[in-house]
């Protein structure tokens, strides 16, 4: 019966059908299943199945996002739940746009996978200055910094951020990640950062950096 | 289970019109056409195959039985294009394959005897072999964008004597969809007629479903060959649609200008449809030419040449001027290897000839070196050059809803529209998403280990090769036909994965 219940969101998550997924989450937790078994079993697990099909060619850009926002609303309905019962997210991620570049549609994209995934994500914004970017890093402690920019222009500053980082004695403690069109696993090498080339291997290298499956 | 994404295999296929190259004025097609009505009336044309000629002397020409020669006049002409069916179909031996033959309808396939083969495992270059003709046709049979078969090689285990039955027989047992062939001998029509009433199941029934349409040679400049004529009227009383091309080369079969050979085509082209015409008023067939050039720099027959495409869809173009359908060449290729030569030739020819309205555009699969080399990688490739051009034909879809306000709306200055429900819900129908081009940015594509096109078109071909299965001819029916036909060797019909 639990089992059933949670393929049916797993497959109203890949269908991307929002109302569906609110309304079997709830009929879930109505019949005292775990917070986080809902998460991980139903919810997550969809969205690894949407990274799956997305990869493969099987799914497109659009509805992969529109999985996302069906993801989202499940989680919404259980996050209370979740803080209640001490759940911890699979890892913190903050992600960013460099200075002087506003294109974000593609970190935003990896922002929703890494929630899927069970990541917490914040986002805080396009066009940061390195030092903003650090301040942010000092208040919020993610484990793991994700910049994205689309200009080679603007790229150049992704090596400024790490710098900085250094610099402030932050670096032992975050592990960095890049993408966008203009990057690459060099430029990724040469600053001491990690490359993904798009959101799906994103969620995989986010995993693989923190040490979880 | 994820009902998005059911591929809908059982959707009606879509059949695109072409009528966006036109490379001929009305007033131009009118002087092409008076140029050859006085050419039947002043030179006549050459009917090598006495009863043929009976008929037009039935119907007034002029014919000396000596030369063979005979002289008709323009209404008889013209009287036969008027016969001449607009519309058509070509039977699959299975119904889902039928093909609506009719004005501007784009159809594709491969052609030829190829006499040389890239091996596909060695990589060698080699006489072909029932193995090779085997694994063309199964392609075909797989490729959505593959609606006519045509034999794509010459299985050089066959005899010159007698090589029809078998080749026949490897090609509808690797699929049902409808034949475009002609037979080597003339004796060959009665058989075939009985061979495709043994897989039908019943006697004449292949009249009601004829499968096969035989295609007869032509001999430039404006010779009837008995052969192919004797065949031609064979396959009528048979019920064979018949196609009937000619293949002139611009300064040695015809004059060295486009307009004459246009006129030539012409002549050639209706001089088989008034023959088969006056044979039996009515009967499907083709207005056939094969225009090609020559390259005069050194003699080289070109089949993938500007003027030859150009040609070829002027052809078309005739066709529906007259209303009746077109077979006639493009995307055929010069080149003898899967490389850039090979790209332009293949997508500038198929998506012209898609764009004229070529009914049975023949040449573009698994083609080389104008037909004589047979490659079996190039499969794949024609099949997502006809997609791309397909998708020309469809066009720009403009209406209340694509037209996109409520979304500009929904979102606004600044906005992203990726996940809006207009994208969503055209996301898969409006574009046309290769199979085989490759769109990586360049960190990506070297991640992946810098994958070719080619490779990927090998991997692809290998895999239908080992998995798709055509429709099978009943095992009783197969028996018969083997009995019947000793001929047909044991290993017919099977791919070299199946020896």
């Amino acid at each position: 019966m639990k089992e059933k219940l949670f393929e049916e969101i797993m497959d109203a998550v890949v269908n991307g059908e929002t109302k569906k997924v609110v309304e079997l989450v709830n009929e879930a937790m109505s019949n005292n299943i775990p917070a986080a078994e809902i998460l991980n079993n139903a919810l997550v697990a969809g969205m690894n199945e949407v990274g799956e099909l997305f990869k493969e060619g099987e799914m497109f850009v659009p509805e992969v996002l529109v999985s996302a926002k069906a993801l989202q609303a499940g989680i919404d309905v259980i996050r209370p739940a979740l803080v209640e019962a001490g759940v911890k997210s699979t890892g913190k991620v903050v992600t960013v746009t460099v200075e002087g570049d506003l294109h974000d549609i593609g970190v935003k994209l990896v922002g929703m996978m890494l929630e899927g995934a069970g990541f917490e994500v914040v986002n805080i914004g396009v066009d940061k200055k390195a030092k903003e970017i650090v301040d942010k890093v000092k208040e919020l402690k993610p484990d793991i910094l994700g910049m994205s920019a689309m200009l080679t222009t603007t790229m150049a500053n992704m090596k400024e951020v790490v710098d900085a980082l250094k610099e402030e004695g932050l670096i032992d403690n975050i592990k960095i990640m890049i993408g966008g069109a203009p990057t690459s696993p060099m430029y990724a090498e040469k600053i001491g950062a990690h490359y993904a080339a798009d959101a799906s291997e994103a969620v995989a290298i986010a995993k693989t950096l923190l040490g979880v499956a | 289970m994820y009902k998005r994404f059911s591929k809908g295999q059982e959707a009606e296929k879509r059949v695109y019109e072409g009528k966006l190259y036109r490379p001929l004025t009305e007033e131009q097609m009118q002087m092409i056409h008076e140029t050859s009505m006085k050419v039947f009336e002043e030179i006549g044309v050459c009917i090598k195959y006495a009863p043929a000629r009976e008929l037009w002397k039935k119907a007034g020409a002029m014919v000396d039985d000596e030369t063979g020669v005979c002289k008709i006049g323009r209404e008889v002409v013209e009287d036969c294009i008027k016969k001449a069916p607009g519309e058509f179909v070509q039977y699959g031996r299975n119904p889902k394959n039928n093909i609506h033959q009719g004005p501007y309808k784009f159809y594709g396939g491969p052609s030829c005897e190829a006499v040389g083969v890239w091996d596909f495992e060695t990589g060698e270059h080699r006489s072909p072999n029932i193995y090779d003709l085997a694994a063309g046709i199964r392609l075909c049979d797989a490729l959505e964008n593959c609606d006519l078969l045509q034999s794509c090689c010459f299985p050089s285990e066959l005899s010159k004597e007698a090589p029809d039955l078998n080749r026949y027989f490897i090609m509808t047992k690797n699929s049902s969809k409808h034949i475009c062939t002609g037979p080597y001998r003339p004796e060959s029509v009665p058989k075939l007629y009985d061979m495709a009433n043994i897989i039908l199941g019943a006697k004449d029934a292949f009249r009601e479903r004829p499968f096969i349409t035989l295609v007869c040679g032509v001999i430039s400049p404006f010779i009837m060959d008995a052969g192919w004529t004797q065949t031609l009227m064979s396959g009528i009383e048979y019920g064979f649609p018949i196609a009937s091309p000619t293949a002139s080369t611009t300064g040695s079969t015809c004059p060295g200008t486009l307009a004459a050979q246009l006129v030539l085509s012409n002549v050639e082209a209706l001089m088989t449809v008034v023959t088969v015409q006056l044979k039996k008023a009515g009967h499907p067939c083709f207005y056939s030419a094969v225009p090609m050039t020559v390259d005069l720099r050194d003699g080289a027959f070109c089949f993938a040449s500007v003027e030859g495409w150009m040609q070829n869809c002027a052809i078309n173009q005739i066709s529906q001027w007259y209303d009746i359908p077109n077979y006639s060449i493009c995307g055929m290729c010069d080149s003898k290897v899967m490389d850039t030569q090979l790209g332009i030739e293949e997508g500038m020819g198929i998506v012209l000839g898609a764009m004229s309205g070529s009914n049975n555009m023949h040449g573009s699969f698994g083609l080389l070196e104008g037909g004589l080399t047979l490659c079996l990688e190039n499969y794949v490739v024609a099949n997502e050059v006809i997609g791309m051009a397909k998708r020309v034909l469809r066009g720009i879809e403009i209406d209340e809803e694509r037209l996109g306000m409520d979304a500009f709306r929904d979102v606004g200055i600044g906005g992203v529209f990726l996940d809006h429900p207009l994208t969503l819900k055209y996301a898969r129908s409006e574009f046309f998403y290769p199979k085989l081009a490759d769109r990586k940015s360049f960190a990506s594509w070297d991640l992946a280990g810098r994958p070719s096109y080619n490779e990927k078109a090998r991997k692809m071909t290998l895999d239908i090769l080992m998995s798709h299965k055509p429709d099978p001819i009943d095992p009783e029916a197969e028996k018969e036909i083997r009995m019947t036909f000793p001929e047909i060797l044991d290993d017919a019909g099977k791919t070299w994965l199946e020896k």
